[in-house]
């Protein structure tokens, strides 16, 4: 049986009647006695985000799920494209499933798309995506002596972040999906 | 961008702190080993294990501690009065982030002789003292008692309380429970969704604990609740103190159900550190004893938002680079 611990962000649960993909979730362990799983789960039917709190021991009912590799073709502000990369199949998916993570993608991303009864369920991204710099203001001489070790940077899907002083315009960057900052530069 | 320079002199002047804290108070600073035959019995952990081997090859199974505890119970009962050291400990599958990392820098320290309300009043001096370092200002110290806040949150007075009562409680407050749940279970579920959740961003301590959430606390008059607090701030836990246990013979029972826990979970049981139950009854009592995560105090003091922003070399970069 699935047990809590094997929670992970994106897993899907029959819980309660309903099918819940968990968003969020964070292991909590009293002084004593049973560890617990903190869980942020969504219900997939109407969209509610509900937290609980399951014991390790538990016994959980996970949904089966399918796991494809699918590249983001476009969007028209609601509706998400995805295509399979081995079947060339296309699937939309709404903006409430890919959430947040929308502005992480750039046509050709190549992400993993959870499906459950043909349904999509969740997207999830690569740890690390590339991105050129579109703009990115040059460095003035006295930045790194004033501190001011950061500065912001546009890349080629629109998305802003933090980038050291140092790098330019057109050059290549990676970025960590999982906190939203910049990760290394990419040699080209 | 990381400020390497600042996460570093931050981390210097705390620890510069807590040592002029602890030396004007007459404590001594000690070394404790990271590498011992019994890690931590606690059923919930998971320490790192390794083998010690000899040049002849003899081999000594082993973990990396996960609290200096018990090397600091050792010294107590070998007659030491006021100690404190900062060390690393390790816990293995704990997040990478948010407030976790797998090896972290705890501050734990002792006194015989004194109790456990002396040390939540210490706890406040020290982390108003880190905090003045910081040109921080700290509103007020609450102080709750873990009844009371059961009492006042969800309607159940733990004086009373039976699994029975704590489970319909759950029920009525729609808190999920699981047919297998304890009573520490259904109080701790209680506690998790009620209490904890809502602590707010003031420094509040939590006392009393139910006495199945006291392992190794001694026990309030009315022998229902273990004299143990935590202290939260901005919702984060950035202590555990006990009045410490010094029965030998209780201990070992602690211990020995521990070790049935674990292996019950299928986790490595380690060896009970007689050592340790021979010179427990040596200390004095009342004594105090406190851990506090290092980091998570530079976090509250830098307002960083995860533990990575304090940490030159977080876990989650060195392992999660894809």
């Amino acid at each position: 049986m699935p047990s809590p611990n094997d929670i992970k962000k994106g897993t899907a649960i029959n819980y309660d009647g309903s099918l819940w993909v968990v968003v969020d979730f964070q292991r909590v362990s009293p002084g004593k006695g049973s560890s617990f799983v903190r869980t942020k789960m969504k219900n997939i039917s109407n969209g509610k985000v509900n937290e609980y709190n399951f014991k390790s021991s538990e016994n959980l009912t996970f949904a089966d799920m399918q796991y494809k590799k699918m590249q983001y073709l476009f969007s028209d502000g609601s509706f998400f494209t995805f295509m399979d990369s081995v079947s060339f199949e296309q699937i939309s998916v709404d903006e409430g499933t890919v959430g947040d993570d929308a502005k992480y993608l750039k046509e050709g991303l190549e992400v993993t798309i959870a499906m459950h009864e043909g349904n999509a369920i969740s997207m999830t991204l690569p740890m690390r995506i590339e991105y050129d710099i579109t703009y990115t203001e040059p460095a003035v001489k006295g930045d790194t002596a004033s501190g001011n070790v950061s500065k912001e940077a546009e890349l080629d899907n629109g998305l802003k972040v933090k980038v050291p002083i140092f790098l330019n315009t057109g050059d290549r960057i990676s970025v960590n999906t999982d906190t939203g900052e910049y990760s290394e530069r990419i040699s080209k | 961008m990381k400020n390497f320079q600042k996460i570093a002199e931050e981390r210097q002047l705390l620890n510069d702190t807590i040592r002029s804290f602890f030396r004007a108070r007459g404590f001594v600073e000690v070394e404790t080993p990271l590498v011992v035959r019994s890690p931590g019995m606690e059923p919930n952990l998971f320490p790192f294990e390794t083998v010690v081997i000899e040049p002849d090859g003899k081999r000594h199974n082993a973990g990396l501690i996960t609290s200096p505890e018990y090397a600091c119970k050792k010294l107590l009962g070998a007659g030491m009065q006021k100690i404190f050291t900062i060390t690393k400990v390790f816990r293995n599958q704990e997040e990478l982030g948010g407030n976790h990392n797998p090896e972290f820098s705890m501050l734990e320290w002792y006194n015989q002789g004194e109790g456990y309300l002396e040390c939540m009043q210490e706890t406040e001096d020290l982390i108003r003292a880190c905090a003045k370092a910081f040109q921080k200002k700290l509103p007020v110290f609450h102080r709750l008692r873990v009844r009371d806040a059961l009492l006042e949150k969800a309607g159940i007075d733990l004086d009373e309380a039976t699994p029975e009562t704590l489970r319909a409680t759950c029920d009525k407050l729609g808190i999920h429970t699981d047919p297998t749940d304890t009573e520490s279970d259904l109080f701790y579920r209680l506690f998790l969704e009620r209490v904890e959740k809502d602590l707010g961003e003031e420094p509040v301590f939590i006392y009393d604990y139910p006495k199945h959430q006291a392992a190794l606390a001694r026990l309030t008059d009315d022998g229902n609740y273990g004299k143990r607090f935590e202290l939260y701030i901005d919702g984060k836990e950035l202590c555990n103190a006990f009045e410490e246990l010094t029965d030998g013979p209780e201990q070992r029972l602690r211990f020995e159900e521990e070790a049935k826990e674990r292996e019950e979970l299928g986790k490595t049981v380690f060896p009970i550190d007689e050592e340790l139950l021979t010179l427990l009854p040596s200390m004095q009592n009342p004594s105090y004893g406190n851990a506090l995560g290092i980091d998570r105090v530079q976090m509250i003091m830098t307002d960083a938002q995860s533990i990575k922003d304090v940490l030159l070399f977080p876990a989650a970069d060195l392992f999660k680079k894809e």
